[in-house]
C-alpha cells in the first residue's frame, strides 16, 4: 500500500517519522507551501492513502485536486472546514483525526464506556483549562473541537443542552444526553496552565481523571519554581497516525468519521446558539 | 448553663450536634424527643438525657432551646410548636419543604420572639471562612463564574420518601451551596435552569441533576448536587467551588484535609477530614446567639432564600426551561 504524504515541508518530516515505522506502507512524499505549488500538484494514481498536512489556507484548493475516491486524512480541523465541507460530505473514505481523540487517558476512558463499565450512565463533568488562544473553529481551540469530538464520539448525540459563556472566557454547557445522562462541560481560558478533569459516573461506578493529579515526575527548583512532566512515551502524532492506519486496514466503514465530525460541528452551533438566545436548545436546532 | 432538647434523631446530623453539646461548656443536652421510641430511647441512653414521648411535655419543661432534627417535613410543625414554648430554635437544613411553610414557621418565631437558625453548617468549614476572605479581599478581581459541586451517597431512609422529604438530591444538596455563595457575595439568585433524574436507584426521588444559576450581579453558578459518589468512594461526598474571577481562579475543597486511612478489614480506602468540625462551629454559634440573644449568624430568611431556589430549579426540571426568581 503507499500513502500520499501532502503537506508543508516540516509537517512532512512529522509525519515521516510515523509512517516510516510502517513497514507495510510505501510513501510518497509532495510537499506543497504556496498556491503555485498546487497548480503543479497531480497525485499518482497507485496512491491508497492520503495523509494530508498542507497549512490551512491551502487545503481547499489541495483537496479539489484528489480524486474523492481516495481515502484521505487529516490531522487538525481548520477554522474554514465549512468551507470544504462539501468536499469532505462526497468523499466517502474521509477521516479527522484530532489530537484528543488519540490521548492514552481519554482513549482508555472511552473504552470503559463502551464496554459499558459504568452500566447506566449519570452524570458527569468534563473541564478543560486552557492558556489564553486564538480560536481556530467559531470561537473554539484545536484541543476545545477535540474533546467535544471525543464526547460525540464517546456518549453520541446529544438531546437538549443549555450554554452560557462569560466574555468568551468561560463557557459552561449542560448537555443532556439522548440517553438522558448529563454532561457538564467547562471550558476555561486563560485561568494558568492547562489541565483536562474528567469524572463519569454510572450505577456500577465512577471513572475520574485529572491531569493535575496524574502528574508523575515534579520538578522543584531552590527558587520554588515548579515543572511537571508527563512522559506519555509515542508522541501524540504518532498516535493519530497509528489510530488512523489502523482504522483504514480495517476497512472504509472504519474509517470515515465525516458524521462524527458533522455531528460535532451541531454541537458547537448549538452551544453558540442557546448562548445567543440565552435558551435551552434541542438536538432539531430549536428551543426548547 | 443553656438546657437544649433535641426534637427527633430522624436525620443523622442529630448525633453530630448532640456530640457538639457534651462538648460545649455552656449548654447541656437535657432531654429528647422522638417519634421513633426506639431511636428515642437509645439515644438518650447513649447521651445520659431524658427521653419524652410527648413533646409537649418536653416543651414544657425549662429548657431554653431546640433543635430540630425530624423529617424535613415535619419541621414546620416542630418549629411552631417549639416557638409557642417560647424556645429558640435550631432547625436542621432545609428550613422547610414549601416556601409557605416557611413563611408561617418565621412569623411564627418573631410573634414568639424566639430565635430560629438554620442549620447551614459548611459556612464554618475553615476552608470556606478563608475563601470567604479571598473573595472579599477581590484576590481574583470581579467574580465571572463559579462551578460548585456538593455531592454525596444515596441517603436512603426517609430522605428518598417525597412524602417526609420533600424532594431528593436536589432539596437535599442544593441549599448548602446557595446559602454559602449568598453569604459569600452578598447576591441573590436571578434565574435557574435546572435538569434532574433518577439514574443511579430504583428510588421515588431525584438521585441526580444539573442547576444553572445567574445571580443577580450576572455571576453564571453550576451547581452539580447529585448523590453519584460510588459505595466505593473514600468519603460520604463533598462540598467544592470554583471562583474563576478577572485575575485568576480559586478552587476549593471543603473537606480536602485528610488523612488516608487504606482499610483492609472494610476493603476500601476512607479519607478521614482532620479540620475543625464545622458541626461543632455551628452549635457554638447557636448556643452563643441565645446567650447574647443577638441576632443568628443564619437566619430564617437564609433558610427561606435557599428554599425559593430549590423549587424554582423543580419548577425548572418540570417546565424544561429557565425560570426567574
Amino acid at each position: 500500500m503507499k500513502v500520499g504524504l501532502i503537506g508543508s515541508e516540516q509537517n512532512v518530516a512529522m509525519h515521516l517519522e510515523y509512517w516510516s515505522t510502517v513497514p507495510t506502507m510505501d510513501v510518497e512524499p509532495v510537499v506543497i507551501e504556496s498556491q503555485e505549488d498546487i497548480s503543479l500538484f497531480h497525485l499518482v494514481n497507485d496512491i491508497d492513502l492520503v495523509d494530508l498536512c498542507v497549512s490551512e489556507e491551502l487545503i481547499e484548493g489541495v483537496l479539489e485536486r484528489i480524486n474523492s475516491q481516495v481515502a484521505i486524512l487529516v490531522t487538525e480541523v481548520h477554522s474554514n472546514i465549512d468551507k470544504y465541507k462539501d468536499i469532505v460530505e462526497e468523499n466517502t473514505l474521509f477521516r479527522f483525526s484530532t489530537s484528543m481523540m488519540c490521548t492514552p487517558e481519554l482513549t482508555s476512558l472511552q473504552e470503559q464506556i463502551k464496554h459499558k463499565q459504568l452500566g447506566r450512565l449519570g452524570v458527569h463533568y468534563v473541564s478543560l483549562k486552557s492558556q489564553p488562544f486564538l480560536p481556530v473553529y467559531r470561537s473554539f481551540s484545536h484541543k476545545e473541537f477535540s474533546l467535544l469530538q471525543w464526547i460525540v464520539a464517546t456518549f453520541g448525540a446529544f438531546k437538549t443542552l443549555y450554554a452560557k459563556n462569560i466574555n468568551n472566557r468561560y463557557i459552561t454547557t449542560q448537555i443532556r444526553l439522548m440517553d438522558d445522562s448529563f454532561i457538564q462541560l467547562e471550558l476555561a481560558r486563560g485561568f494558568g496552565k492547562g489541565e483536562l478533569t474528567i469524572e463519569l459516573t454510572g450505577v456500577a461506578g465512577m471513572l475520574s481523571y485529572s491531569e493535575e493529579d496524574t502528574t508523575p515526575i515534579q520538578l522543584t527548583m531552590n527558587n520554588g519554581e515548579e515543572q511537571a512532566f508527563r512522559p506519555l512515551g509515542k508522541p501524540i502524532l504518532h498516535r493519530q497516525l497509528q489510530d488512523a492506519y489502523h482504522c483504514f486496514v480495517q476497512g472504509e466503514q472504519g474509517f470515515s468519521n465525516v458524521e462524527e465530525i458533522n455531528k460535532t460541528i451541531q454541537v458547537i452551533d448549538a452551544i453558540n446558539q442557546s448562548i445567543e438566545q440565552d435558551e435551552p436548545m434541542t438536538n432539531n436546532g430549536g428551543c426548547q | 448553663m443553656m438546657k437544649i432538647g433535641i426534637i427527633s434523631f430522624a436525620h443523622m446530623h442529630a448525633l453530630s450536634y448532640a456530640n457538639a453539646l457534651q462538648k460545649n461548656s455552656h449548654s447541656e443536652l437535657t432531654c429528647i424527643w422522638d417519634n421513633d421510641r426506639q431511636r428515642g430511647h437509645e439515644m438518650a441512653n447513649k447521651y445520659q438525657t431524658t427521653y419524652y414521648d410527648d413533646l409537649d411535655q418536653m416543651l414544657e419543661t425549662d429548657i431554653d432551646a431546640v433543635i430540630i432534627c425530624s423529617e424535613n417535613v415535619h419541621h414546620k410543625q416542630h418549629v411552631i410548636l417549639a416557638a409557642n414554648a417560647k424556645k429558640h430554635i435550631l432547625c436542621e437544613k432545609p428550613i422547610a419543604t414549601e416556601v409557605e411553610d416557611a413563611q408561617e414557621m418565621m412569623a411564627a418565631c418573631k410573634n414568639n420572639d424566639v430565635i430560629l437558625q438554620v442549620a447551614f453548617p459548611v459556612r464554618f468549614a475553615p476552608t470556606i471562612q478563608e475563601m470567604k476572605q479571598i473573595i472579599r479581599e477581590k484576590r481574583i478581581g470581579d467574580i465571572l463564574a463559579i462551578r460548585t459541586t456538593n455531592h454525596g451517597q444515596m441517603p436512603g431512609g426517609w430522605f428518598v420518601d417525597p412524602t417526609l422529604s420533600g424532594g431528593g438530591c436536589a432539596t437535599d444538596h442544593i441549599v448548602h451551596i446557595v446559602d454559602v455563595l449568598r453569604w459569600i457575595l452578598q447576591d441573590e439568585v436571578n434565574d435557574v435552569y435546572a435538569v434532574f433524574d433518577t439514574k443511579f436507584y430504583d428510588i421515588p426521588v431525584e438521585d441526580c441533576g444539573q442547576v444553572i444559576l445567574t445571580l443577580e450581579s450576572g455571576v453564571v453558578v453550576t451547581i452539580d448536587p447529585s448523590w453519584s459518589r460510588p459505595k466505593t468512594f473514600p468519603t460520604w461526598g463533598d462540598v467544592t467551588l470554583e471562583f474563576f474571577g478577572e485575575n485568576g481562579s480559586l478552587k476549593v475543597d471543603a473537606l480536602k484535609q485528610h488523612v488516608t486511612y487504606y482499610n483492609d478489614i472494610n476493603q476500601r480506602i476512607e479519607e478521614m477530614v482532620y479540620t475543625d468540625d464545622m458541626d461543632e462551629g455551628l452549635i457554638n454559634d447557636f448556643i452563643d446567639c441565645v446567650q447574647q440573644q443577638r441576632k443568628p449568624f443564619i437566619t430564617g430568611e437564609d433558610g427561606l432564600k435557599t428554599l425559593e431556589v430549590v423549587k424554582a430549579c423543580y419548577r425548572s426540571n418540570q417546565l424544561q426551561q429557565k425560570v426567574a426568581l
